[in-house]
């Protein structure tokens, strides 16, 4: 039965295509007349041919530059928006068809685009959700104040949410995207403008509830930080197309070629050159080397320093996840999946 | 999930939503106590300065064709209700285009209600408060207490009507590049009609704001119902009432359509 | 303060206000709806009066009237708006330190958009009354002069915004204050009805408030010309213009010295 369930479907994407409709802007005082009536369009793919599917409970990093389609394919997603071709379904249901059925089990934040009512505090817009996704009032209290304990806004909720601290709103924005307990939770840039401590707040939230409830989370952010901290998954779109779709452990095996070691040893450093190991700085007791992992095992290599020198401080550096993804961004489209 | 959808739970959950946002706009309006009086205060003042303009203009012409003061102010109580009812309750009715142009449709659409509902009744300002007490009031003074529960028919008739108008014309945003300015303008030309005598207007003038953008209907046809009641009369505004409100909800079912479709008149990432 | 660097301010203006062109258009095209209205509203009014002739206006003088009244008032847009909300914001600030006068710097900048939008309201809401009532019988003669009452009666009406958009720093709501004062000029000016036609109680009154100069007093001139009653207009437009340019900036100075007090 357990294993049944963790293998559910929970968005399927099927060779999802959408293009739009633009305008082309006119040049002159007639043409702009005319074509005010019968405008002329240009065709913009926005979302060319993708497929991936997450089950249930999975959190999934959708990362991609700014045009790339990253948001359309979450409209189309949450119903906003409709394909031209493909077939996409949440939640068991059609996203287009079935859009207000869908509402009902999905749920949004967006970090810019907050939807408590800023002049009142929190509780009211609850309220209101609760309403609005015709929940039983009953269980939306308990369920309510469940969710206000968890996220510790008790003392919050009841001031207007205009006076409440970046971190604070964002708690209470969670709990009122988790009142209606959503399948799937849609998360845009939700640690915008926070701080380090904040951020990982959140985040700790965002993996509990994703948990305890086991809500499909798919998360986007230009915050590489969040992606590694919370996604075991990560799908990198560009120009309309998935250019990889995989863990990030994966992404980090196969982009990820140099390390960066410093040494600090208590006696005379022993080391012999290799290939692969380019040295950086060495002095008697010091040692600043790049590695190559694609031409050297960094395993085997640092077994090897640790047998034949009595080290006193150690420190690896990889390359910041942003400089992967930056690559990533620039390689071309492979059409691949899973 | 099969009881989610009979149409009387439907109507009561939407009831509920209605009521809901009702309770959570007036709180808004009272946490900022001093800008919504100063607002009910003006829309209250304005309508005061009209019907004293009116006041002076009748002092002088006692009649309009057959219409004297008092019709007037029949007039003007059942159009200071109409856009009372519908600024207070469908606050959104003239902003329907700058919902649609700012990308806020996609908040509705995300979220499980009628979008065309849920985006009217979002906004509850507090200027129509003082459409709405003042049409109250003049009504009480102007007419008699038989003829109030016409009155009140009537106006509700009217509200419905305006906000259609409302609506028709924020969903041209859908089919049309059309900014801001024009919406409010587009409204305004469409609706300061409304609150002049109807009994002027000849010919073709007549026909096309009694026919082709019927705005006699919000005020000045109910004025002439009141004056000689008959059952006709009623029954021309309910059919009007149905056939506008029907007009507006097409056009927008279908202006949204070609929205989810993607015609990008309005790119918003 | 040099008189070449308000012109340049003036002709920059005009420049920028044709991208205000279609704003203009806008408020000109529902100018010319009011002027449909009423001509509809005088057409019946006059039918019922045998010598159509009503406190010495025709049919056509009482329509082409309300178009020079209301392109007269509508050609100054969000003057109390704009310097009410900047009072409010603080923004005044930055002017205070200006070479050049906070008011003078805002006329000049927006006397090309008013003066723009006026002539556009003047031909869309002319062509609607044509079309309704016919041509107006006036004397060509009189149009330069009429053109001074008109600037005059748009720089009052500049100058008595002005002064609203000052106070609107102490109530803190430029919008409701700049709502009332036009509703104000609507009728008490004469706008919508000459005040002749007004009790004579009323228009004793009306005559006398600065308001009937903005814009009762130009547009009578100009479907009623009387080489006298001009002259005399002028005068009293002037000093009404002076008096409340005065009174404008004693409040300047008492709100500059306030704001800088509050640390600017």
């Amino acid at each position: 039965m357990f294993k049944q369930e963790k293998s559910i479907e929970m968005v399927s994407v099927t060779n999802l295509s959408k293009s739009f409709k633009l305008r082309t802007p006119q040049k002159g005082l007639a043409n702009k007349f005319f074509r005010y009536f019968k405008p002329q369009y240009r065709e913009l793919k926005a979302v060319n041919n993708i497929s991936f599917s997450l089950k249930k409970g999975e959190i999934v990093g959708f990362i991609g530059p700014n045009g790339a389609g990253k948001s359309t394919t979450l409209k189309i997603l949450s119903g906003i928006l409709f394909p031209d071709g493909g077939k996409v379904t949440v939640c068991g249901l059609d996203s287009q068809k079935n859009r207000k059925e869908l509402a009902y089990r999905i749920g949004t934040i967006f970090g810019q685009k907050p939807q408590l009512w800023f002049h009142l505090p929190a509780i009211d817009t609850f309220n209101l959700f609760s309403r609005i996704y015709e929940l039983d009032q009953k269980e939306y209290k308990k369920r309510r104040d469940y969710l206000v304990k968890r996220f510790e806004i008790e003392d919050i909720i009841t001031q207007p949410v205009r006076k409440l601290s970046l971190g604070q709103r964002m708690r209470c924005e969670f709990v009122l995207a988790l009142l209606h307990k959503p399948e799937v939770l849609f998360l845009d840039e939700p640690t915008i403008g926070m701080d380090v401590v904040i951020k990982k707040t959140i985040r700790e939230l965002i993996k509990q509830i994703n948990k305890e409830e086991r809500v499909t989370v798919i998360l986007t952010s230009h915050d590489m930080g969040d992606v590694e901290d919370i996604c075991e998954r990560v799908i990198v779109i560009n120009h309309g197309e998935i250019i990889y779709d995989d863990s990030l452990k994966k992404i980090k095996e196969k982009y990820v070629t140099k390390k960066i070691v410093r040494l600090q040893t208590n006696k005379p450093l022993v080391f012999t050159k290799r290939e692969g190991i380019k040295v950086i700085k060495k002095t008697e007791f010091e040692l600043e080397a790049e590695i190559d992992t694609t031409k050297v095992s960094f395993n085997k290599l640092a077994a090897g320093f640790f047998d034949k020198n009595d080290i006193e401080d150690v420190t690896i550096e990889e390359p910041p996840i942003e400089d992967i993804i930056e690559k990533i961004y620039k390689e071309k489209p492979k059409n691949s999946h899973k | 999930m099969a009881a989610k959808n009979t149409i009387t739970h439907k109507l009561i959950s939407n009831i509920k939503v209605f009521w809901a946002y009702l309770i959570i706009n007036l709180k808004t309006i009272l946490e900022y106590k001093t800008s919504s009086i100063i607002q009910f205060i003006a829309m209250f003042f304005n309508d005061i300065v009209w019907i004293s303009f009116w006041w002076i203009f009748f002092a002088k012409f006692p009649l309009i064709n057959d219409w004297t003061y008092h019709d007037l102010l029949i007039l003007w109580s059942i159009g200071a209700m109409g856009y009372g009812l519908s600024g207070v309750f469908l606050g959104n009715r003239h902003l329907i285009g700058d919902i649609i142009v700012q990308g806020k449709l996609d908040y509705y659409l995300a979220l499980p209600k009628n979008v065309l509902f849920h985006s009217l009744i979002t906004r509850m300002p507090a200027s129509p408060f003082g459409d709405l007490v003042f049409g109250i009031i003049l009504a009480i003074l102007t007419l008699q207490t038989t003829q109030l529960p016409l009155f009140l028919l009537l106006a509700i008739m009217a509200t419905l009507i305006l906000s259609s108008f409302g609506v028709i014309i924020g969903s041209l945003s859908f089919f049309f590049q059309n900014s801001e300015k024009m919406n409010t303008t587009l409204w305004n030309m469409a609706v300061g009609l409304t609150l002049y005598p109807t009994n002027v207007y000849e010919g073709l003038a007549k026909i096309v704001l009694f026919v082709i953008i019927p705005v006699g209907f919000v005020a000045g046809v109910p004025t002439e119902i009141i004056r000689s009641p008959s059952i006709e009369g009623i029954a021309t505004m309910a059919f009007v009432t149905l056939v506008i409100g029907l007009i507006a909800i097409i056009l927008f079912y279908t202006g949204l359509k070609r929205y989810e479709s993607g015609n990008l008149l309005y790119v918003n990432s | 303060m040099s008189i070449s660097k308000y012109y340049f301010i003036t002709k920059t203006n005009f420049k920028n206000s044709f991208a205000y062109f279609y704003d203009s258009l806008f408020s000109a095209i529902f100018i010319a709806l009011i002027v449909f209205v009423f001509a509809n509203i005088w057409t019946v009014v006059f039918r019922a009066n045998p010598t159509g002739v009503i406190n010495g206006f025709t049919l056509q003088s009482m329509v082409w009237y309300l178009v020079v009244t209301e392109a007269i008032l509508t050609s100054q847009g969000r003057i109390i708006i704009q310097i009410g909300n900047e009072m409010i914001t603080g923004e005044i600030a930055n002017y205070l330190n200006k070479p050049y006068n906070y008011l003078f710097y805002k006329y000049f900048s927006t006397i090309g958009s008013s003066i723009t939008t006026f002539l556009i309201t003047i031909l869309v809401g002319g062509l609607t009354a044509f079309i309704f009532v016919g041509p107006v019988q006036i004397n060509p003669i009189i149009l330069p002069l009429i053109a001074i009452s008109c600037l005059l009666g748009i720089t009052l009406h500049f100058t008595l915004m002005s002064v609203l958009g000052i106070f609107a720093l102490w109530i803190e709501d430029a919008h409701s204050l700049a709502w009332l004062y036009q509703k104000v000029v609507l009728v008490i000016g004469g706008t919508l009805a000459p005040l002749d036609i007004f009790p004579a109680w009323l228009s004793a009154i009306c005559l006398v408030l600065p308001f009937s100069f903005i814009t009762y007093y130009p547009a009578k001139l100009f479907v009623l010309f009387n080489l006298n009653e001009f002259i005399q207009v002028t005068i009293i437009q002037i000093a009404w213009i002076v008096g409340a340019i005065i009174f404008a900036q004693i409040l300047f100075k008492v709100i500059s010295k306030r704001v800088s007090i509050n640390g600017g």
